[in-house]
């Protein structure tokens, strides 16, 4: 369905826009936040003003100004986790997939494993157990991330195997290394990417919950932990719906813009969703020159039908 | 008949070794992580080495590991947990109190979840492209997209001066008849069974547009259309019925997380089930518990994964393997 | 009851193209079927026989627009839509469609997709419903017990013959068979050709058979109507146009065809058809034609009659009689 596409770039290029603004804000941070970070800058959960458009959270801070820097971490933690669950999962995918047998079987049953473990609680408790530092979440949210980009890198990687000119490199006698790098991941690369944006939104929720539920690293300011806050230095019985609802929209916009991405990506690797056979709600007639009944194929035809289809009519079903 | 009775048997057995490995690496997560547990876990304030060492020896980390797997095992064959530090209670007790409160929460939202994301799904595969199929992706995907805590506190802001803010029962009503606790408990349910709803409607929405979108464009949606059925019937009997396959496959497997991920909710609405035995398992470092909570967790997202593997067989007549 | 049940005249069909470069796949096609009528659309795949069939019947999709005039029983059905083409359907055309596994729904059994459309009075029963289509299933050969088996169950050919069955459930005037025996081997294809042949005989059925295979179509039809590149290049009994073809298409596609025991080299045809999503100058075949000359690539040559009941599409036919 060529609308279906026309419709599809605009969604696609805003969510890049979506997130080339946000990446902006994290690098330029510093320089955008008009207060400091963790200064009082007036009364504890004061109204949104024009000097602090978004209010004042728990501690006085500006809301704003925490937002801009939260950016940092959110998107830190969604790039990194994400990179740690596509080299795991990757790894794990390409060597059984490539490799089969009972590597396969192995890489496969720890794989249905962590599909099987609950990631939130696993999460926690590790979390719990490592004590809270970035690096600590980003790695506890990689870990647990990593089962669909295998399974999905597997499956292509058995159906690239016997591919002939993959079984045709290994007759020539290219090395495993060789053959992986140079054959098998470049056909990957459409399906990773699309499923490592997949990943960044799973990894920002991640995020968003440890901080939740205090197991954020207490050092540095995130989405996640303003609502945190928000909801444990009671911002509710405050009124002040400015402490929350901005980092959360915030949240839902990089995911959006995530999924967006990443469903827009695996449609163009995979554009078999474009056709269906319903009927269509109306019949589109293409009005023609009044000709007798028979076929009237002259000499200038395909001119004169050029003209034709701009004249294309469309009927409503009656 | 029996070629249904072996595959069944057979996807029990998977799910039953499933669990044996769950329980296997549940100890071995809790005992050989870097530093064992009991030295991050239990940061009692002011503890000494001495105690330290007895609570070591209480959960027999001084002795070896084999000897700790096996011992583990026997008490789990009895149903035994442990016993919580924090209220001195069986973990037993307190998780199949904690599971029955959230199963209940859970499953309403779910269901609503189920019946508005198909309806809404469907809709928009049949209405593809149209300003209809649109509005319901976007808004399908802003759901999906918002994180559930945070939904809550909305929620909360809104309607909390409607609904009761937290907690699953009114402390202050004195011996209430079967039917007000019932009514009590619904009340209170109603904001955390909304926010799982909404957090899982999006999902179920997408997921469900993709499955028809696929299904319609099936050969045998074709015939149908040719043998003149109405676009209803062709829906409902051809293009859904094949699409309820993966639809309630994904259903089954996303409930196991789900009872997972209700943390932040029982969290945010104060709710006394087994997200909430976690979270304050953790922050009080109930070990026993802990482990306990984690256990059941697992089993429970086996078991779903069980069920739709059940479904999966009841549903499609083809499977043969 | 002599006037043609359907009349197809000047059919047009384009697919949207991305740009706005749309493919004109079927250009300008004109045919009659008569009750009894026994008619071919022949040519190689691509070449817009199956997606004449579909615009006849309706049953193209939104990317598809039409342009000229279907009639049924002298009734106009293509601009009327699905609302004017939707009495006729399965009830007077039918249509048993290539690749039976995919044609059929595989988690619905044979029987109540053929139940679902024989006629209903309102009183026919569930079990009334199956026990016609279990005769319906004897007629084409296949056991009455084969209603409670699903798709999967059933071989290629049982599969081929329980769309034919469904596409009797209708009691149909025409059928349609698109590529009825592709994909089946060559046993199984003589039995399915004897089948369609022998219920045209019994029913009085009109045929219109959709194929690649001349050898197919010598055998079932009397009247063929052969197709390039979305237009009928030659027309007439089948029997004078394997003898002497008129089109150099025709002649070329004979040579294609294998034939037991004929005492001729094999040919194929070098090159491949046009683009359609260009507009076409002079002749759409003479880039493989051995015969082109310069008039071919000037103007495209219509429809003409060359002997008694004979046409074809050829400046080249006023040089040999």
């Amino acid at each position: 369905m060529s609308q279906f596409r026309f419709l599809r770039q605009p969604a696609i290029a805003v969510a890049a826009g979506v997130l080339a603004l946000t990446l902006l804000v994290a690098l330029f941070a510093p320089l955008l936040a008009t207060s400091e970070a963790g200064r009082r800058v007036g009364p504890v959960f004061g109204s949104p003003s024009s000097a602090h458009p978004l209010g004042l959270d728990d501690a006085g801070q500006d809301v704003l100004s925490l937002l801009l820097r939260g950016a940092r971490t959110v998107l830190i933690v969604g790039a990194a986790a994400s990179l740690v669950a596509v080299l795991i999962g990757c790894a794990v995918g390409v060597l059984a997939g490539y490799a089969g047998g009972w590597v396969d079987s192995v890489l496969m049953r720890v794989t249905d494993y962590f599909l099987v473990v609950p990631a939130l609680p696993f999460m926690i408790v590790v979390a719990a157990i490592w004590g809270p530092s970035l690096s600590h979440i980003i790695l506890v949210i990689g870990l647990l991330s990593w089962t669909q980009m295998a399974r999905l890198t597997r499956a292509q990687t058995m159906s690239l195997r016997e591919r002939g000119y993959i079984l045709r490199a290994r007759g020539l006698g290219s090395s495993h290394l060789r053959i992986v790098t140079r054959h098998l991941l470049p056909h990957l690369t459409p399906l990773v990417v699309a499923n490592a944006a997949l990943t960044v939104a799973t990894a920002i929720f991640a995020e968003a919950a440890l901080a939740f539920l205090g197991l954020g690293d207490p050092t540095s300011i995130s989405w996640g932990r303003m609502i945190e806050h928000a909801f444990s230095r009671s911002a509710l019985s405050a009124g002040a719906w400015w402490a929350f609802v901005p980092p959360g929209l915030c949240i839902a916009a990089v995911v959006v813009a995530c999924s967006v991405i990443g469903q827009g990506v695996a449609e163009i690797a995979n554009p078999q969703l474009r056709h269906d056979h319903l009927p269509p709600r109306r019949v589109r007639l293409r009005a023609t020159a009044a000709g007798g009944g028979e076929d009237d194929s002259g000499g200038s035809d395909s001119g004169r039908r050029l003209r034709r289809r701009t004249a294309a009519t469309v009927m409503e079903e009656s | 008949m029996n070629r249904g009775l072996d595959l069944v048997l057979r996807r029990t057995a998977v799910a039953l070794i499933t669990i044996f490995c769950a329980i296997s690496l549940n100890f071995l997560l809790f005992r050989v992580v870097p530093g064992d547990a009991v030295s991050n876990l239990a940061r009692v304030p002011n503890s000494t080495v001495a105690q330290q060492q007895a609570l070591r020896h209480e959960f027999g980390l001084d002795r070896s590991i084999g000897v700790q797997y096996v011992a583990y095992l026997r008490e789990l064959v009895h149903g035994n947990l442990g016993r919580s530090f924090a209220n001195g209670q069986p973990v037993s007790k307190n998780l199949g109190e904690a599971l029955g409160n959230t199963l209940p929460m859970v499953l309403l939202g779910t269901v609503v979840a189920i019946l508005a994301g198909i309806a809404t799904g469907v809709l928009g595969a049949v209405r593809r492209g149209t300003r209809t199929d649109r509005a319901l992706t976007v808004s399908s995907l802003t759901v999906y997209a918002l994180p559930a805590q945070w939904v809550g506190l909305l929620l909360l802001f809104l309607l909390g001066g409607v609904f009761p803010s937290g907690g699953r029962v009114d402390e202050f009503l004195i011996e209430p008849s079967p039917w007000q606790h019932t009514v009590d408990v619904l009340w209170h349910m109603t904001l955390p069974s909304l926010v799982v709803g909404l957090t899982l409607f999006g999902q179920y929405a997408l997921l469900t547009r993709t499955a028809m979108l696929e299904t319609l464009a099936e050969d045998y949606v074709l015939t149908a259309r040719a043998k003149g059925l109405s676009t209803l019937r062709i829906v409902r009997h051809h293009a859904l019925r094949n699409a309820m396959l993966p639809i309630s496959t994904l259903i089954a497997l996303s409930l196991g997380s789900v009872v997972g991920g209700v943390v932040l909710i029982e969290t945010v609405f104060s709710w006394p089930g087994i997200g909430r035995a976690i979270y304050s398992a953790v922050t009080s470092r109930d070990y026993p518990m802990l482990q306990g909570a984690f256990l059941v967790l697992t089993v429970v997202v086996v078991v779903c994964n069980y069920v739709s593997d059940l479904i999966y067989l009841r549903l499609d007549p083809r499977i043969t393997v | 009851m002599n006037g043609p049940v359907l009349e197809v005249r000047d059919l047009n069909v384009w697919f949207d193209g991305p740009g706005g470069r749309d493919v004109h796949a079927v250009r300008g096609v004109s045919f009659d079927v008569r009750p009894g009528d026994r008619l071919a659309l022949v040519g190689e795949s691509g070449c817009g026989k199956t997606t004449t069939v579909l615009g006849v019947l309706g049953l193209l999709g939104a990317t598809a627009s039409v342009s000229g005039s279907v009639r049924v029983d002298g009734q106009e059905v293509l601009t009327g839509g699905d609302a004017a083409m939707a009495p006729y359907r399965w009830g007077d055309l039918s249509i048993v469609f290539q690749g039976a596994l995919n044609a059929l729904n595989p988690v619905r059994t044979v029987g109540s997709q053929i139940a679902e459309v024989l006629p209903r009075d309102g009183r026919v029963s569930r079990r009334a419903a199956l026990r016609r289509a279990g005769e319906l299933l004897e007629r084409v050969g296949m056991a009455a017990r084969n209603v409670a088996f699903y798709p999967h169950e059933l071989s290629g050919g049982m599969r081929q013959r329980a769309c034919i069955a469904m596409a009797l459930a209708g009691e149909p005037r025409v059928l349609f068979a698109d590529e009825p025996t592709t994909a089946l081997d060559v046993v199984v294809q003589a039995q399915i050709l004897e089948l369609l042949d022998r219920l045209a005989d019994e029913l009085g059925l009109a045929i219109v058979l959709i194929s690649h295979d001349l050898w197919l179509v010598g055998q079932l039809c009397d009247r063929a109507m052969v197709m390039y590149a979305g237009r009928a290049v030659e027309e007439g009994p089948t029997e004078g146009l394997y003898t002497a073809p008129r089109h150099p298409y025709t002649r070329l596609l004979y040579e294609a065809t294998p034939v037991l025991g004929a005492d001729r080299p094999l040919r194929s045809i070098g090159g491949s058809p046009p683009a359609l999503d260009v507009p076409l100058a002079g002749c759409a075949f003479r880039s493989r034609c051995p015969d082109a000359e310069d008039r071919c690539s000037l103007t495209e040559p219509g429809l003409t009659p060359v002997a008694p009941a004979r046409r074809a599409a050829c400046h080249l036919t006023d040089r040999t009689p």
